[in-house]
């Protein structure tokens, strides 16, 4: 998936941890990590709204565009 | 107000049957193997019309074969009751039963293969039935089991009518009677073919269903 959630460094800076972050957003834990290690295929733009309000931060903050090396499966 | 079953409920039916299916075919199958081996019955090898298998033990114990054949003008005449109708039969099927068993082992190692390929069947229905009744239907592993039915279910078909043709070229190269001629030709079901291919397409549809759980399972 060419598209990567920066969430490890936007954590980081802002010095939470994914515990506390899931029970801001309202996510479980589980699906913050997915989320995380770049394994989601998807992201609601509620999810999104509610990453962004807490991380005071803009969507493209969150996400970013590598080119892929071809052998990706569309997924 | 009758209470409504749910889908897992069925599953869970049909889990149990197909299981109990397996193990009844197993056995039976073995069963009479064992006894075939070890000559405690006489154990006769018959072929129905359609290729289906057939065992019958004791004085019973005849080999029968599926044949067709072709009669000869007016051999069979055949007119409606008002008498106003009339025709003949020239081509037609049945079953050959010969005095004694004659070759029985061909006959059933040829059966013992359709034995194999229920018991493929049986378990793979059994196990698409588990994971549906598990709630999870879109299983990675049920598009293999779709398209392995699928092939099992061609293949049968193809060694049904191998089997039947077999028959029918041996019965016309080695028995000869009066007013009528054995032939042999091939034929396939076309039903079974194109079920075939339904549940080829049925496996695409799994497919494309399991990668949409598995998007929805990963959406955040």
């Amino acid at each position: 998936m060419p598209i990567r959630v920066k969430l490890d460094h936007l954590m980081l800076d802002r010095r939470i941890t994914l515990t506390e972050l899931a029970s801001r957003v309202d996510l479980t834990l589980a699906n913050l990590s997915i989320l995380k290690t770049n394994k989601a295929r998807a992201i609601r733009f509620s999810t999104l709204d509610a990453l962004c309000r807490e991380l005071k931060c803009q969507p493209g903050d969150l996400l970013t565009w590598t080119p892929d090396d071809g052998n990706d499966e569309g997924s | 107000m009758e209470p409504m079953r749910t889908p897992r409920a069925v599953a869970t039916g049909l889990t149990a049957l197909f299981t109990v299916l397996w193990w009844w075919v197993l056995i039976a199958s073995s069963l009479v193997g064992i006894l075939m081996l070890t000559g405690w019955l006489k154990v006769g090898v018959q072929i129905g019309p359609n290729g289906e298998p057939d065992f019958v033990a004791g004085s019973q114990a005849q080999m029968v074969l599926p044949v067709a054949f072709e009669l000869e003008a007016g051999a069979a005449e055949v007119r409606s009751g008002d008498h106003r109708n009339s025709g003949a039969i020239e081509q037609a099927g049945g079953m050959l039963r010969l005095s004694a068993p004659d070759r029985p082992w061909i006959a059933a190692a040829a059966e013992g293969v359709v034995m194999v390929l229920v018991l493929w069947i049986l378990a793979e229905l059994a196990a698409l039935c588990r994971s549906v009744r598990d709630g999870q239907p879109f299983a990675p592993d049920n598009v293999g089991r779709i398209r392995r039915l699928a092939l099992a279910l061609a293949l049968g078909e193809v060694y049904r009518a191998g089997i039947v043709y077999s028959a029918h070229a041996f019965v016309a190269a080695h028995f000869a009677a009066d007013h009528l001629r054995f032939t042999a030709s091939p034929h396939i079901n076309a039903a079974a073919i194109v079920s075939a291919l339904i549940l080829l397409v049925l496996a695409e549809v799994f497919r494309t269903g399991t990668r949409l759980d598995e998007d929805q399972s990963l959406t955040v």
